[in-house]
């Protein structure tokens, strides 16, 4: 186990969350779009 | 969605899911890589791994703000409102990746600095970019009209690619706790290959980000658009024919 490994897991895990973070909000989004994209054809 | 909008709004295309995907697996493999083959450093010891998270998400805050004001520019000359979107939806991820920056950096300081945070001139700068980014993205979140809010956007993106200088610049200009850029010219040749391969992933990852969530921008946008057309010609039924 490296020395300070606590820090190094901590440093990495905020990255990751980061971006996985990000790419489920870009999920919804993308699903918010094809929503709005399915009303509009309804219109 | 049907056949015909999928084509007309390709929110993700199959080379842009390969293309994230291959991100993020290239991501894995770097930072695996960068991880299990560096040695402890002299001063630092395994302190030193967390650079291969904290210097690529640094210079992707940093190239985020450049990019927002490449295309801030764009759309002051071409006024093309799709330049906008682009400038906004790198703006979101820079800011994804200065925070990222600010926190890391943090955890790294408390072992090496013994504090958490200091007012030193890099670590100042940084914190004021990432406000310029939360800032830039408040302003665009009240500013209803797109054309005003485009104009201001890119003032700002101006004051932000300024700031991005500034940050780099920093540790040079001023005597500060925080070490030189870390480039691959300035770190042990030992940890250059992770560096490079962590950089570039990096790229990869914020490309990707960025392209997707300009997609969803501007399909909204196109949406948007329609609907207002629609409302606005209520009986023209062959607008879009």
């Amino acid at each position: 186990m490296p020395e300070n490994w606590l820090y190094i897991a901590a440093a990495y895990g905020v990255v990751w969350s980061a971006i996985i973070g990000y790419r489920l909000f870009l999920g919804a989004r993308r699903r918010e779009a094809r929503e709005l994209v399915r009303k509009e054809v309804e219109l | 969605m049907n056949a015909s909008i999928e084509r007309d709004y390709p929110l993700t295309p199959r080379w842009l899911t390969l293309f994230g995907w291959g991100a993020l697996a290239f991501l894995l493999l770097s930072q695996v890589l960068g991880v299990l083959t560096s040695p402890p450093d002299r001063d630092m010891g395994d302190l030193q791994k967390i650079m291969y998270v904290h210097v690529p998400s640094a210079f992707m805050s940093l190239i985020g703000y450049a990019v927002i004001f490449v295309f801030g520019i764009l759309y002051l000359v071409k006024r093309d409102l799709r330049y906008d979107l682009l400038a906004a939806s790198a703006a979101q991820v820079g800011a994804v990746f200065a925070a990222a920056t600010l926190v890391t950096g943090s955890i790294w300081a408390r072992p090496t600095w013994n504090v958490w945070w200091t007012w030193d001139a890099r670590l100042t700068s940084m914190a004021v970019l990432f406000l310029m980014y939360v800032g830039y993205l408040v302003l665009r979140a009240f500013t209803e009209d797109e054309i005003r809010r485009a104009r201001w956007s890119a003032a700002i993106a101006g004051l932000g690619f300024i700031n991005s200088g500034i940050v780099y610049m920093s540790v040079k200009w001023w005597r500060t706790i925080h070490q030189m850029q870390s480039t691959p010219g300035t770190i042990d040749p030992a940890y250059v290959r992770g560096f490079r391969m962590n950089i570039i992933a990096f790229l990869f990852v914020f490309a990707y980000f960025v392209i997707s969530r300009y997609r969803v921008a501007r399909v909204v946008r196109d949406v948007e658009a329609r609907i207002e057309e629609r409302a606005l010609a209520p009986n023209a039924e062959n607008v879009h024919a």
